[in-house]
């Protein structure tokens, strides 16, 4: 029988791995509640940096665990890291988001020092802010594969391997497209560093 | 002039010596390629690694959004799915009934009662 409230008898989902997890949730909401735990910050930092907003992050956050909520008795494990179903979902979220909205926002400046400030890392202190604002928008011009990899490597610290299973492809894949977005990301920078020196509006090369 | 996979070898651990907090001039130096081929790239990861920062979502949000979830009503095909099988074919069984006699009532009419008989009688 399906167990609603009976949170005395709850295993300890804390102790499970995923794959255990996800059998429980399609159970338990209980041990959706723990996936929700496990992910949201992920989830949410994914979003955050590919949308460039807190109010945008929270409503597609939302839409993501809702619709895993209502999905997840139809997941199957297929050896996939389950944390590669969420951000599917996200991604999918996502991409419709830009194109309904047909805008690609950018982080607002004081928003995005804000949270540098706020940041639990002082020792990782912002270096001047336009730079930084012209990097973030860079990242946001980048292909979405690209920037969920950039997202991947420097906000989860996933190894290649992990980014590998996420993405569903080769170590020497990511390694090849890491490199890749590297110089277009450097491409990109001299570009709008360029624009701002001729005053002009930027003009964007076409990305693969 | 460097060959592409010693070049995507070289950033892959070069990421990895700035995301651990250590310098990049060991990983370089094993590598023995000119610095110059690499410097615009390393500084490019440590901005990375300076503004990407991991950012929380509000506590507001977090615990709005899970108390709506753990609340959040699932569909009754979810919960017919998990019922015994008995009990599934009882509320089919159940609903189909239903559905008949709605039916009945719809196309027959309602069947009639001794009092109204006897009222047309007197009639």
């Amino acid at each position: 029988m399906f167990n609603w409230n009976n949170k005395s008898k709850a295993p300890n989902y804390k102790d499970m791995d995923d794959s255990a997890l996800v059998q429980a949730a399609k159970e338990d909401k209980e041990a959706f509640g723990e996936i929700y735990e496990r992910y949201l910050t992920k989830i949410y930092n994914y979003i955050y940096y590919r949308t460039g907003n807190r109010q945008d992050a929270e409503d597609l956050t939302a839409k993501v665990f809702y619709r895993a909520l209502s999905h997840i008795d139809r997941y199957v494990d297929k050896g996939v890291p389950f944390q590669a179903w969420l951000y599917r979902i996200a991604h999918n979220l996502v991409a419709n988001f830009h194109r309904d909205k047909g805008r690609r926002k950018i982080i607002p400046l004081d928003d995005y020092v804000a949270f540098t400030l706020k940041s639990d890392a002082p020792d990782r202190q912002a270096e001047s802010s336009e730079q930084q604002e012209m990097l973030m928008d860079s990242i946001r011009r980048l292909p979405a594969e690209r920037q969920q990899l950039i997202i991947l490597k420097f906000i989860e610290q996933k190894s290649n391997a992990e980014i590998g299973d996420i993405m569903g492809r080769t170590e020497g894949a990511i390694k090849s497209l890491y490199h890749r977005t590297l110089l277009s990301l450097r491409d990109e920078m001299q570009l709008q560093l360029l624009n701002l020196q001729t005053d002009e509006p930027p003009t964007r090369k076409k990305q693969g | 002039m460097t060959s592409d996979v010693k070049m995507q070898n070289l950033m892959s651990d070069v990421t990895d010596a700035i995301l651990a907090g250590e310098s990049a001039d060991g990983v370089r130096a094993q590598y023995g390629i000119p610095r110059h081929e690499s410097d615009e790239l390393t500084e490019l990861v440590i901005s990375l690694n300076k503004a990407m920062i991991q950012v929380e979502p509000s506590v507001q949000f977090t615990r709005r959004l899970k108390a709506d979830l753990m609340e959040q009503n699932v569909s009754v095909f979810w919960r017919l799915r998990r019922m015994p099988t008995r009990v599934r074919f009882a509320a089919v069984a159940a609903v189909l009934g239903g559905f008949a006699l709605l039916l009945q009532r719809l196309f027959i009419g309602e069947p009639e009662t001794p009092e109204e008989n006897t009222l047309k009688e007197n009639i």
